[in-house]
């Protein structure tokens, strides 16, 4: 075994850490989870660094008793609306005409097309290869050995604002932790939730947190989109806390106990009573009503993304369909909405082929495990091509 | 209803100025009352007959300085004042500016003791300009929320809309224009609530009014003198910029208009307005009153309600969806954005096209919830 890895996942409604071992077979056991409430943090935005901080170290507590280990060292996701993606290409002589292309040709290609004219306020975080095409022949996704006088290579870059990150990796830093690597929480759940094969076929994979709804889809292998809007499960509480005058708290319960994304779902009574609370003098609320509330919000986040998908031209290629994960989505009816608006099918997802601490099999810890994933390979022997993830954010940490 | 059944309560700062300024605005000795908690102030009021300090241990008599809390201490305190002070009472007419700390503690507690006095509250409530900063709007707004409750009908007048004009302007006339609208329309109704009258306003219309959106309704005046005085006195009410240019009076289900003019008040001209008005909605309702101080003039207060609107969307069959997005991209109402979006406010709000997806999706899809 291994020195364990330990992923930190600070959302807007949870902080989630996953403590986690390589086995010699290969296999992933996760040997620890911590997790508590998040506070001063809105839309994965910190906007309050000493609650965050102290909502890191609840979590810290939890999972360092949980894994009997000391922990030291994270790799951090980051997420939030300001994470953006963009598609940007290069050419380069192809150098040895004997054996074709070789990766000292892909690492040049991939270095020009990363190479992209950022606003001075925003940073590189990842390079993701899509693409390889040999002077005018069929795009392929490994061209090493392939003949040919140039190689044209196409990549996704992410970038994310320097000041949000900034703020997050100081408020790690006085937990105290220190940083390992940052990878976009999108990447690190389709690491842990989504197989090759789904990859391969065309899939979607949809994070509803509570703050952001993030989305990456993949085609033949390579990241097709990927995005962030700033829209998650607190949007849902926070129009059933407008539409019904309810506190938020209130509006939370009313949503998990009662609420259903299908407004033609039949509910056995008509109303529902929330009780007297400390604060709080009681409602009767209409369920149909919540319904409505929560399929007009639920299905305008999917429309988005479906908009979005659309401009790329994924939505007939899903043979594998799209995959929910993420606890801002949960709820009756998700489901059934979203195959009626992508007309694929749809499941819930959660980690996939681990073993240890069963919690985290359960699609909130996709975040977490798909770190220590992450980080298993960063440190580990074996890299395939698909599967390297350029880290820029080692420059910015420093 | 006799006079002596309705009292005009003023409470607060802001709502005893604005019965100082009432008791030389009419010909009628006004049943006017003052509550505050800052005894300086209340002797400063020579003009109102009945004067309560209700600041005594709460406040030492210098006010709440802005804390609600001591407001509502104040209130708790002296409730069997405020009691005593309604009780054989038919109707109390409430005017307060919420957001500091007396009204804003206060008026809830009033209208509840009203309530369980089965006496009928109309306030009238003022709350803070944007410029004042999110949190005393925030105490206005949840003040709202609680007065709704408990109160018959609620006239909501943001200062953004009832004191700044089309263009900026000097700042003790757009307050004296301001208050004067204001001053005129609470004597309005009342006179025609309480004066004998050919054309009387009952209070069972203006509750029947009030119930078609939760007690939550809007007001526009409008004042004209000389030739054409109703067209212009309709004319001004309709475009005010609170009906936001006449659109919430199309989308009102009904209407309620009271005139107040001389005795040399005609009757082609109270048919002129009414008929007007009908030609926005089917369901009008007008009361008159006369005071010799308004010889030459007409006055015009129209209220309306619209069960949206204090969600910023007017429900308007005709225009359909787009007109709350118009709307907030002219930035003609944006006060209300305060009820939904308080939860976002520490961070950037999620712009997609052009539409803010921190307000609920049922708001700007207008869809109507069903209770």
């Amino acid at each position: 075994m291994r020195s364990p890895v330990v992923g930190l996942d600070i959302g807007t409604s949870k902080v989630r850490i996953v403590v986690g071992e390589g086995r010699d077979d290969g296999m992933i056991m996760i040997t620890g989870i911590g997790e508590a409430e998040s506070r001063g943090i809105k839309k994965g935005i910190i906007t309050d660094v000493k609650l965050a901080v102290d909502s890191i170290r609840r979590a810290l507590r939890n999972a360092e008793a949980s894994s009997h280990v000391s922990i030291r060292e994270v790799y951090l996701a980051i997420s939030g609306n300001h994470v953006k993606a963009e598609i940007n290409n290069g050419t380069v002589p192809i150098s040895n005409n004997e054996d074709g292309v070789t990766d000292e040709d892909i690492d040049r290609v991939t270095e020009i097309a990363g190479t992209v004219n950022l606003p001075s306020e925003r940073e590189k975080l990842h390079v993701f290869h899509r693409y390889f095409f040999v002077d005018n022949g069929e795009p392929v996704i490994d061209p090493r050995g392939l003949h040919g006088a140039k190689l044209h290579g196409e990549v996704m870059v992410v970038h994310f604002l320097r000041s949000v990150a900034q703020t997050l990796i100081n408020t790690v830093r006085q937990v105290p932790l220190d940083i390992a690597d940052v990878v976009f929480s999108g990447v690190c759940c389709a690491m842990s939730v989504l197989t090759p094969a789904e990859k391969k076929e065309g899939v979607l994979l949809i994070d509803i947190g509570g703050g952001v709804t993030e989305y990456i889809g993949y085609v033949d292998s390579v990241v097709n989109c990927m995005g962030v809007i700033g829209v998650g499960g607190d949007h849902i509480t926070s129009d059933i806390s407008v539409a019904f005058n309810l506190p938020m708290n209130q509006a939370e319960i009313l949503k998990k106990e009662h609420g259903h994304y299908l407004t033609e779902y039949e509910t056995s009574k008509p109303r529902v009573t929330l009780p007297p609370a400390p604060g709080f003098s009681g409602r009767t609320v209409n369920l149909k009503s919540l319904h409505v509330v929560m399929n007009a919000r639920m299905e305008e986040i999917l429309q988005i993304i479906k908009k979005e998908i659309d401009k790329f031209h994924l939505l007939h290629r899903l043979r594998s369909g799209v995959v929910f994960v993420g606890g801002g989505g949960r709820g009756n009816g998700l489901i059934e909405l979203a195959e009626k608006i992508f007309g694929v099918r749809c499941r819930i997802g959660g980690p996939k082929n681990i073993n240890g601490v069963s919690r985290v099999l359960e699609p909130e810890y996709s975040v977490g495990v798909g770190l220590v994933e992450y980080g298993l390979k960063v440190e580990g022997d074996k890299k395939s091509l698909l599967e390297k993830i350029f880290s820029c954010f080692r420059r910015m940490i420093g | 209803m006799t006079k002596n059944r309705i009292s005009i309560i003023g409470v607060g700062g802001g709502g005893c100025r604005l019965l100082s300024l009432m008791s030389s605005a009419c010909n009628d000795i006004l049943p006017l009352v003052a509550v505050d908690t800052d005894a300086a102030g209340l002797e400063m009021l020579h003009n109102i007959p009945v004067k309560i300090d209700v600041g005594g241990k709460c406040t030492s008599g210098f006010g709440t300085g802005g804390n609600v809390n001591s407001g509502f201490k104040c209130a708790q305190e002296n409730r069997h004042i405020l009691s005593n002070l309604i009780v054989d009472k038919d109707v109390i007419i409430i005017v307060a500016s919420l957001g500091g700390g007396t009204a804003t503690g206060i008026v809830p507690q009033l209208v509840d003791v009203a309530r369980s006095e089965r006496v009928i509250t109309i306030c009238f409530l003022t709350i803070p300009f944007d410029f004042e900063g999110v949190n005393k709007k925030d105490k206005a707004l949840k003040a709202i929320d609680e007065i709704k409750r408990r109160a018959d009908m609620i006239i909501v007048l943001p200062n953004d809309l009832l004191v700044k004009g089309e263009t900026d302007g000097y700042y003790n006339e757009l307050f004296d224009r301001a208050n004067d609208a204001l001053i005129k329309a609470i004597i309005c109704l009342w006179k025609c609530l309480s004066s004998a009258s050919y054309i009387k306003l009952e209070i069972p219309q203006l509750l029947d009014l009030a119930k078609c959106s939760s007690g939550i309704c809007f007001m526009s005046t409008g004042e004209g003198e000389e030739a054409e005085r109703a067209k212009i006195a309709l004319d001004t009410a309709i475009k005010s910029r609170l009906t936001m240019n006449g659109k919430l009076l199309n989308a009102s289900p009904r209407l309620l208009a009271c005139i107040l003019g001389g005795d040399d008040l005609k009757l082609s001209e109270i048919e002129y307005i009414s008929l007007s008005l009908a030609g926005l909605t089917a369901d009008i309702t007008i009361g008159t009153s006369i005071d010799i101080m308004f010889r030459g003039r007409i006055f015009l207060v129209i209220f309306g309600a619209n069960e949206q609107f204090i969600y910023g969307k007017i429900d308007d069959k005709e225009k359909g969806k787009d007109s709350l997005k118009d709307d907030m991209r002219q930035g003609t109402f944006q006060w209300s954005s305060f009820v939904y979006s308080r939860y976002f406010d520490e961070v950037e709000p999620t712009i997609i096209g052009e539409e803010n997806l921190d307000i609920p999706t049922f708001i700007r899809r207008g869809i109507k919830l069903e209770k």
